[in-house]
């Protein structure tokens, strides 16, 4: 069986979906639609971290986090075709991996197999799916940033522990003057991106 | 500082404590007759609290890995499914096709939609395909229901369309709790495969479009 070739999917000899890293969810889903790879592989990285995130924050350990991640894809795969509204991937995401999170655990529950105490079928509020939404977009927003202005705003903010300004100078090997003024031109870029994003609503 | 040389730069510093006292004093000055500068200063408050709280987790590159390569395309194949290679297939009868079926008038929904129906004795898988509701060229969405023999529900697994007589998934659907499911796919011949437990219902030489 023979399948027509796309402009994208002989264009594009990336496995890695880099190529893909500033489309917009719209255009990558289309490109997925026309068998893609490398759309499919962006998609994958843009989403992987919301995605098993939830499982583990309904208290489901890793390898049946991975069991979620893999069905919601799965899911998604699947139903690519048919999501109308292709801006709105990131709360398509939220609501279906939390039905598969709660289906999981109901499903673990009735065959008697062992779970995490935290696990929980309870869905969190909405405040906390907002602060999820708001997490991945500023985290896609970093990821856009890239190159030192990344690299800076990760190492002073996004390590659990503070660094100083010696410490992120020396890891980064900038005179720790002009780490203040990079910083502030770096917060500047990143809340451009969000904005071009059209996503500075869920800040 | 005057108040109307206020920058951008200037806003994200006094955000961080990086200015001096008497230009803290005039960037509040400014921003209590300026919403526009107090709404920006808002948000870069909002993306540090956010990163700095950010407690979400990567998945292994090992999981990323197996989901791109199970599902991703590649044109011609999404090369040959883990699931179906060690399962032993029972091949199913077309037991019903709506297009062969004149006298039902009526049966059919739609112009170019129809149904199929396909037996074994591991279960039944009832479909119907319709042209899909989206802008590609000869797309088709197919529709079905899988019902288990005698087996438990849980035996069932997923669904894929795959190149005939090959393990070449295309297409890999997940059915839902009533053993229902979705994808859109192109016109062509396939066959499709449903996993039961460690068997797989084979459908031969479905016909799309």
């Amino acid at each position: 069986m023979s399948r027509p070739k796309t402009a994208a999917s002989i264009t594009d000899s990336s496995s890695t979906g880099d190529r893909w890293k500033l489309a917009d969810d719209p255009a990558l889903i289309q490109a997925c639609l026309e068998d893609n790879q490398g759309a499919w592989a962006e998609l994958i990285s843009r989403y992987g971290r919301l995605v098993y995130s939830i499982p583990r924050r309904y208290g489901l350990d890793a390898p049946s986090s991975e069991d979620v991640f893999q069905e919601v894809f799965s899911i998604l795969l699947a139903q690519l075709g048919g999501i109308r509204n292709r801006r709105a991937i990131p709360k398509w995401l939220i609501t279906t991996t939390q039905r598969v999170c709660r289906q999981a655990i109901k499903r673990a529950r009735s065959s008697g197999e062992e779970l995490p105490d935290a696990a929980d079928t309870v869905d969190p509020p909405l405040e906390r799916i907002l602060r999820w939404e708001r997490q991945h977009v500023v985290r896609q927003a970093l990821r856009r940033l890239s190159g030192q202005c990344e690299e800076l705003l990760t190492a002073l903010y996004l390590n659990q522990a503070q660094a100083s300004y010696t410490q992120v100078g020396e890891q980064l090997r900038m005179s720790v003057g002009s780490i203040g003024p990079t910083r502030a031109r770096c917060l500047k870029k990143l809340l451009e991106i969000i904005q071009a994003m059209d996503a500075d609503d869920v800040l | 500082m005057s108040e109307q040389s206020i920058t951008v730069e200037q806003l994200i510093l006094y955000v961080v404590g990086e200015l001096a006292p008497s230009e803290t004093a005039a960037t509040e000055r400014h921003l209590a007759g300026s919403p526009q500068a107090a709404a920006y200063v808002s948000k870069v408050r909002t993306v540090l609290q956010t990163i700095r709280t950010d407690n979400t987790e990567a998945p292994s590159v090992a999981v990323i890995k197996r989901t791109i390569s199970a599902f991703s395309g590649g044109g011609e194949s999404r090369g040959s499914l883990a699931w179906l290679e060690p399962l032993r297939r029972r091949v199913a009868q077309l037991m019903f096709d709506s297009r062969a079926q004149p006298a039902l008038a009526g049966f059919r929904g739609g112009s170019s939609s129809y149904q199929l129906a396909y037996d074994s004795d591991l279960g039944r898988v009832e479909l119907r395909v319709s042209p899909a509701q989206r802008p590609a060229q000869d797309a088709w969405r197919v529709r079905g229901q899988v019902t288990a023999g005698q087996r438990e529900r849980g035996d069932l697994g997923s669904v894929a369309l795959l190149a005939p007589g090959t393990s070449d998934a295309l297409v890999v659907a997940k059915l839902d709790q009533h053993g229902r499911f979705k994808f859109d796919t192109q016109c062509g011949r396939y066959d499709l495969a449903v996993q039961f437990g460690a068997e797989a219902l084979i459908a031969p030489n479905l016909e799309i479009g």
